[in-house]
């Protein structure tokens, strides 16, 4: 008898099993996109929405990019788009500064940012000053891009890092983006941007892949230049310019990613260092006149200053040129135990 | 020929043409010397037949060798003759000079083989400096000039030790022919203390008296050095 009712029952159970059976629903795999591929998507939408826009550089078109980061570019907008030019930096950053003046919106691309002290003259004096000297008559819209600072094992001449040297003029934006989102998100806000914009890149960061969020796979993703980004909150506030090396603490540290150099976002920065009280920066150029530098002369000048239990440190690359020797290279620029060493000196642990 | 006389005293059982088996019985004598028993006279006649042998083996190769070597000596005589090779170049067109440079050169036979060895030396030491550059003993960059040994070793049989040099980033070649030894280059090339810029400048910033390096920045020699020329070499 038991069986019997054991028999009619199952069938209703799986009855109802069926008729209770949904959907079965995962959240999708998160989408890995290296910094290289984001910069690449970046100019591909900007491309395709504006005709206006177009790149040029030495490479950039028929070899995919000297570091591939505009692979695909040139096979789909063609010659008049993409453009190589010959080696001849302070000759292809005139002429895109010009062409920015006549209207167009080029991206100008260096090899490294190295070779842009060849057309240093070209971004500064042609483009950035232009728009304040012609009284607000002449917009220069231009993109410099590249990447920028040290390398592995190139040695004096092709490692400096330029976030200093550009920061400091007036008339030009400077951003410094660090993983894929902030990538995509500064390059678009940089080529819809009318005034000329530095966008600081890093060779050793293009191959590196990070979660990218969906909202960074629209088509109008833009990240606003001149925000920082907290990227973890903690009770220790720590700046980062270029965070290419991940940090483990027993402490809880406030990590801040500047994104943009110039316009410098104070009010994120003083407000971290109201709550914290304590301030370590973090970049990979030479300490005298860096970021670095700027960031606590800033913070001494403002409402900051009162709530700072120490004197803040900054850990910046050695004052040297690049050496080539691996272990010198290694040691000119920041490392972990540089970080740790001034967090805790800070800290007074 | 007798199949005897194997070397000085050995006594080998032999066939000699008189037709006697002798014990290291000499070709050649007929007879035995009157008075001796025959096998000591065999054994004789072989010494005998075997120095003999000897001794014209020995002239023949020394006749041979002399006529070698005078040989040898024509030869080198024939050659001596045009040992020198001599090359025109063109003529200059000149402007408010009075002499241009020379149209004719000559190239000493002691000169062409120290620039071939020149070469040589700069073709082993690229080509290591390839192979090391492959298994990332050398890292960042690395131009070699090898195929391309011919252009360094010119410049410097053209020039004096005193003259000023600079060159862009190819430019181990050229480090070599201004006197850098093949160590201190690829001690620097591994970023080791031992080179010449102490492992600090690695493969395009290498210097020494009178070689103002190779450079990074393409044509950047030119400004650094075509230019204040005039100042320079007052």
């Amino acid at each position: 008898m038991a069986a019997v009712s054991g028999l009619v029952r199952r069938p209703l159970r799986e009855v109802s099993g069926l008729l209770k059976r949904r959907f079965h629903w995962t959240a999708p795999a998160a989408l890995q996109v290296t910094v290289r591929d984001a910069i690449n998507q970046g100019m591909d939408e900007e491309l395709e929405r504006d005709e206006k826009v177009f790149l040029l550089g030495e490479e950039v078109a028929q070899y995919d990019g000297a570091y591939k980061v505009s692979r695909g570019l040139w096979k789909k907008y063609g010659d008049k788009r993409i453009i190589d030019t010959p080696i001849s930096e302070m000759g292809f950053a005139g002429i895109a500064v010009g062409a920015a003046m006549a209207g167009l919106r080029p991206i100008c691309e260096f090899m490294t940012f190295n070779f842009s002290m060849q057309a240093i003259d070209q971004v500064i004096n042609s483009a950035a000053k232009t728009y304040y000297m012609s009284g607000g008559l002449q917009p220069v819209p231009i993109v410099f891009r590249g990447p920028n600072g040290a390398s592995a094992g190139v040695a004096a001449q092709h490692s400096q890092c330029f976030a200093a040297w550009y920061g400091h003029c007036p008339g030009l934006k400077v951003v410094s983006p660090w993983n894929s989102e902030d990538a995509k998100g500064l390059i678009k806000s940089a080529i819809r941007d009318n005034n000329p914009v530095v966008v600081l890149e890093n060779e050793l960061m293009y191959g590196v892949p990070f979660e990218f969020p969906p909202e960074a796979q629209s088509k109008d993703f833009l990240i606003p230049i001149g925000k920082a980004k907290i990227e973890r909150q903690g009770k220790k506030t720590k700046i980062y310019r270029h965070p290419s090396i991940l940090v483990k603490f027993n402490l809880e540290v406030t990590v801040i990613n500047m994104r943009t150099i110039r316009p410098m976002d104070m009010e994120t920065i003083e407000a971290s260092v109201m709550k914290t009280n304590h301030l370590v920066t973090v970049e990979g150029g030479w300490p005298q006149f860096g970021v670095g530098a700027e960031i606590c002369a800033r913070i001494m000048e403002g409402p900051a200053f009162n709530f700072l239990d120490a004197p803040a440190v900054r850990v910046t690359g050695a004052d040297v040129p690049m050496p080539y020797a691996k272990i010198l290279e290694d040691n000119s620029i920041p490392q972990v135990k540089d970080i740790i060493f001034a967090i805790k000196k800070t800290l007074n642990i | 020929m007798s199949q005897c006389c194997a070397g000085p005293a050995s006594i080998t059982r032999v066939h000699c043409p008189d037709g006697a088996t002798c014990i290291g019985a000499p070709e050649g004598d007929a007879e035995p010397r009157p008075g001796l028993p025959a096998v000591v006279t065999g054994r004789r006649r072989h010494l005998q037949h075997s120095v003999k042998n000897m001794l014209a083996a020995f002239i023949s190769r020394v006749l041979r060798r002399v006529a070698q070597k005078s040989a040898r000596r024509v030869l080198v005589a024939s050659r001596k003759s045009s040992n020198d090779a001599t090359f025109e170049i063109k003529k200059c067109d000149l402007y408010l000079l009075e002499e241009g440079p020379p149209v004719t050169t000559v190239l000493t036979r002691a000169e062409g083989l120290k620039y071939y060895r020149m070469m040589l030396t700069v073709r082993r030491m690229e080509l290591k400096a390839d192979q090391l550059y492959k298994q990332k003993f050398i890292r960042g960059f690395c131009h070699l000039c090898d195929g391309q040994e011919a252009c360094c070793v010119g410049l410097e049989a053209g020039i004096n030790p005193s003259d000023h040099v600079i060159t862009s980033y190819r430019a181990h070649g050229v480090c070599y022919t201004r006197g850098l030894s093949v160590r201190s280059i690829l001690a620097e090339l591994t970023g080791r203390r031992g080179g010449c810029a102490k492992g600090k400048g690695g493969s395009m910033h290498m210097y020494t008296k009178n070689f103002y390096g190779g450079n990074g920045i393409v044509g950047a020699q030119e400004s650094c050095f075509l230019l204040p020329l005039p100042w320079v070499s007052m």
